[in-house]
């Protein structure tokens, strides 16, 4: 009896031990490193989806065609393999630093330059955690570093696919954009216009919503809300974008777009 | 007695018709000198005009009057003073004609003065008027300085609206930076 | 049992935990899917904008005026000088105005890039009054933006028009309309020495011109009243008959006029406060010029500056809480600007050269002035508190800006040498940009324009 006692708590002890030696690690570095993987996620997942509903030719390698399929079970053990870790660790921290990246991503402008920059960043997290983490840990770091680079290569072709739609997408609106009449041009800060367009897979817009902040300050300022119309004006005027790629429609079947008017 | 009827009428319709044709030549010369004379008004503009000014005109001792007689004196002695741009500065010049018109009034106590500042076109509108007053108060405190009571002196500006003399050039713009002295009419 | 329980609970947790991962990067897949690209577009072409103005409907017995016409027309004149518009050539109207009576084929309207309508119709009313009532629509948002309707005698015709053109002003851009007003100015004649100035006034498109004085003496510096239909001005009237150059009023209802007070010295550059009820001016006394401010009720006086500087042109903020005014207290003539009670003058003005006639727009975020440097005038903007100064038009001669309604246009004078030695003296348009200048026809040289409030019914 006291033998089982002892040794039950012996083992609780231990345990208890591991958690706070380990602990703050997993809080700081190892959270970053599941979000990165996260991140790899639905960039093949996005093209696995794409490749589900386009029948269309991939231009991709075919490295990457055959990735995803093998990707989804690699992914759930390795989550797996990662919550183990987690297992340990109270929720609410992993909840955190992964809301927190999406909201970056909302302040981002045309390309992705974060994940590139996190990539680099966690590299040398993950250098670091290779120098930290007990064994156990580098077989799958291992896996995570191979799937990291494939990654890299579509994160780097999406981001430039994104720039040339982007650029083509620019300047069909500009084409069509004109000012309103003012006798003046007021502060730049205060006339920019943000709103949402959604576009059909042959390029018509079908939908033009404008932000709620711009609406409501159409609604309280008269010298504001031509320039509200001037924006939804271009929009109306394009109709239609021309020469944009189908394969990658779901870059560009929402986009955001910030008018900042001021003189040419 | 035919005959003699004959030479009697033809000298008679001789004379007549030589009469006639000079007559015509008279009304042609006219009209020649008629055409001359349009001709000459519409062709050029240096000739004829001046010459009707030169038929003389009779000249009638007028007398002049005393208010006459009076302002010539004063325009004499020097009826006004320059100042420098955007002053109203009395200088030695503006001193010394002052002090010919202080002399001229004491002469002639029974007259009283307005005085009139002017300035140049180049400020604006409303300036213009404060500056020519702050002129013609200048004048105007001068002569009382020198002893003449103020109750003879009245200023009234007139800004740039009254340039005494017309252009655009450095020495209008002298001559309109001024204060005049009138006599008022009794 | 231990261990069991252990056991489940590290289950449950993991499950949890596994479940929650799947969910989030589920909806982070979902998310990113749906995560819309993002573009700015900075800067836009300048233009004016595009308009089409159709010719009205009218009643048949109406026809023979041609107001179906006139009105349309002068709504166009209005947009079109304010350089903000550009009328469309009806040529290529795809639509008459019968066709337009219940709604346009935008289609049509957009194939010619209008990017807005104008449609109306004209009936008649009782005892000689016609109806005129327009729709403005926007043509690639494919809806009507408002729809007016006046009424009003036959001969008022052209205020209705002015009245419609400010409402399509004001909603296509938001600023404040100045077509329903009228200019009052100083109209010049004769040789430099000798010049004749007559009062006179004008709607603000040069139509129904009058004289309102006969010339025989000089009238400077008219002002119009905030709210009253009354001009101040400054004249030499009677000084032959002992009377000082003097401030008057005028009253345009009943043509009466008066002298507003004697004074020891000359009174001039007079304006009205906001609120219509007094008037400042400079008084002149002993070679220095102060401001007073005189309620028009009681005729009491106040000085509000003192010193002998010369201190004019004297100019109310719209909110009537300060003034801005032309002085040379610090050796050159500067502005300054001091509470409406003659307290805490200090200067806003510090370029090289000299700043008069400082007038604030009824915004109140702009003073023009004139400024003369080097031998050069201009009409200049600062900001009450002096910066920003910038300079916006130019001339030989060139003076007295005066503000519009809505405080984005100003009206002033120049005099421009003629090849002949002759000067030419006209009042010029223009915006707070600088740009848009342009002449308004006046039958004589003119001078010393002042603006009138919208007017009032």
């Amino acid at each position: 009896m006291k033998k089982a006692f002892y040794s039950s708590l012996f083992i609780h002890g231990l345990i208890f031990v591991l958690i706070s030696v380990t602990l703050p690690e997993i809080k700081t570095k190892e959270i970053n490193y599941i979000s990165v993987e996260i991140v790899n996620e639905e960039v093949k997942e996005v093209k696995e989806v794409k490749e589900v509903k386009e029948v269309k030719e991939v231009k991709k390698n075919t490295a990457i065609k055959t990735a995803p399929p093998k990707q989804k079970p690699i992914i759930i053990p390795k989550k797996d393999k990662a919550i183990k870790k987690i297992n340990i660790k109270p929720k609410p921290p992993i909840k955190k630093p992964k809301i927190i990246k999406p909201e970056e991503k909302i302040v981002k402008k045309i390309d992705k330059p974060k994940t590139i920059n996190d990539d680099a960043f966690f590299d040398d997290m993950l250098k670091n955690l290779a120098k930290n983490q007990p064994k156990p840990i580098k077989p799958v770091k291992e896996i995570k570093n191979k799937i990291n680079n494939k990654s890299k290569k579509t994160q780097a072709e999406i981001r430039k696919s994104q720039k040339s739609i982007a650029n083509n997408i620019y300047k069909q609106i500009k084409a069509n954009y004109t000012l309103p009449p003012a006798p003046d041009l007021k502060v730049i800060n205060d006339i920019t216009v943000q709103l949402r367009i959604y576009v059909r897979p042959d390029g018509t817009i079908i939908k033009t919503i404008i932000d709620k902040g711009s609406l409501k300050k159409a609604q309280n300022d008269p010298t504001y809300l031509p320039y509200v119309e001037a924006a939804q004006r271009a929009i109306k005027k394009l109709g239609k974008f021309e020469k944009l790629p189908q394969e990658e429609y779901n870059l560009w079947k929402i986009v955001d777009i910030r008018f900042t008017p001021y003189e040419t | 007695m035919l005959k003699y009827f004959k030479v009697i009428a033809s000298i008679i319709i001789l004379s007549y018709l030589v009469s006639c044709s000079n007559k015509d030549q008279d009304s042609l010369l006219l009209d020649a000198e008629g055409g001359n004379i349009e001709i000459s008004s519409t062709s050029t503009e240096e000739i004829e005009i001046e010459d009707v000014t030169a038929t003389p005109i009779q000249i009638d001792e007028v007398a002049l009057t005393v208010e006459e007689k009076l302002s010539s004196e004063l325009i004499d002695v020097g009826d006004r003073v320059f100042f420098g741009y955007d002053e109203s500065i009395i200088n030695d010049e503006s001193a010394n004609t002052l002090q010919k018109q202080y002399q001229f009034l004491t002469r002639n106590p029974d007259i009283s003065i307005t005085i009139t500042g002017h300035c140049d076109e180049r400020g604006t509108r409303e300036y213009n008027i404060a500056l020519g007053e702050r002129r013609g108060t200048a004048v105007k405190n001068y002569l009382i300085s020198l002893g003449i009571s103020s109750s003879r002196i009245a200023v009234i500006s007139y800004g740039k609206e009254k340039p005494t003399v017309e252009g655009h050039d450095d020495w209008a713009w002298t001559q309109n930076r001024t204060a005049v002295t009138f006599i008022n009419s009794n | 049992m231990y261990n069991f329980k252990r056991q489940f609970i590290k289950f449950i947790f993991i499950a949890y935990v596994f479940f929650s991962c799947f969910f989030m990067s589920y909806y982070k897949i979902v998310f990113a899917q749906e995560e819309p690209l993002r573009i700015d577009i900075m800067g836009g072409k300048i233009q004016a904008m595009p308009i089409a103005i159709s010719y009205f409907t009218i009643e048949d017995d109406l026809k023979e005026l041609k107001l179906h016409n006139n009105i349309p027309n002068l709504i166009a004149d209005n947009l079109v000088n304010s350089g903000l518009f550009k009328l469309l050539n009806r040529d290529a109207y795809m639509q008459n105005p019968e066709q337009l009576i219940s709604s346009p084929k935008f289609r049509d309207w957009r194939i010619i890039d209008a990017q807005a309508l104008i449609t109306g119709n004209i009936s008649k009313r009782a005892d000689n009054k016609i109806n005129v009532s327009i729709k403005l629509w926007d043509v690639y948002g494919e809806k009507r933006l408002f729809g007016i309707s006046l009424s009003s005698k036959i001969k008022s015709w052209r205020r209705i028009s002015h009245i419609i053109s400010d409402k399509i002003y004001e909603r296509l851009t938001g600023e404040e309309g100045y077509f329903d007003t009228r200019i009052v100015y100083v109209s010049e004649a004769g040789s430099q020495k000798n010049r004749k100035k007559k009062l006179a006034i004008m709607d603000q498109d040069g139509a129904n011109h009058q004289y309102l004085t006969d010339g025989n003496s000089l009238v400077l510096t008219p002002r119009f009243s905030p709210n009253q239909q009354q001009i101040t001005f400054f004249s030499y009237r009677g000084i032959n008959r002992g009377l000082k150059p003097s401030v008057y009023l005028y009253n345009l209802k009943t043509g009466k006029m008066k002298i507003l007070g004697e004074f020891p010295g000359m009174s001039f550059a007079p304006r009205f406060s906001p609120n219509g009820s007094n008037l400042v001016m400079s008084l002149s006394q002993n070679g220095s010029t102060n401001i007073h401010i005189m309620n028009l009720k009681d005729k009491q006086t106040k000085q509000l500056t003192k010193g002998i500087a010369i201190d004019t042109s004297p100019s109310f903020s719209p909110d009537g809480k300060n003034i801005v005014f032309n002085s040379d207290r610090s050796g050159g003539q500067h502005l300054y600007i001091m509470k409406e009670n003659g307290k805490n003058p200090k200067r806003i003005s510090f370029g090289r050269g000299s700043y008069a006639t400082p007038v604030w727009s009824p915004r109140g975020d702009y003073i023009a002035f004139t400024k003369f440097t080097r031998g050069r005038f201009f009409i200049g903007l600062m900001h009450p508190d002096g910066s920003a100064e910038r300079l916006i038009a130019e001339g030989y001669l060139t003076e007295g800006p005066t503000w519009a309604p809505g405080g984005r246009v100003l009206s002033f004078f120049r005099q421009t040498p003629q090849k002949d030695g002759s000067m030419r003296t006209r009042l010029f348009v223009i915006d707070i940009t600088g740009n848009r200048e342009r002449e308004l026809i006046t039958p004589e040289d003119a001078s010393d324009p002042s603006w009138s409030p919208k007017n009032i019914n």
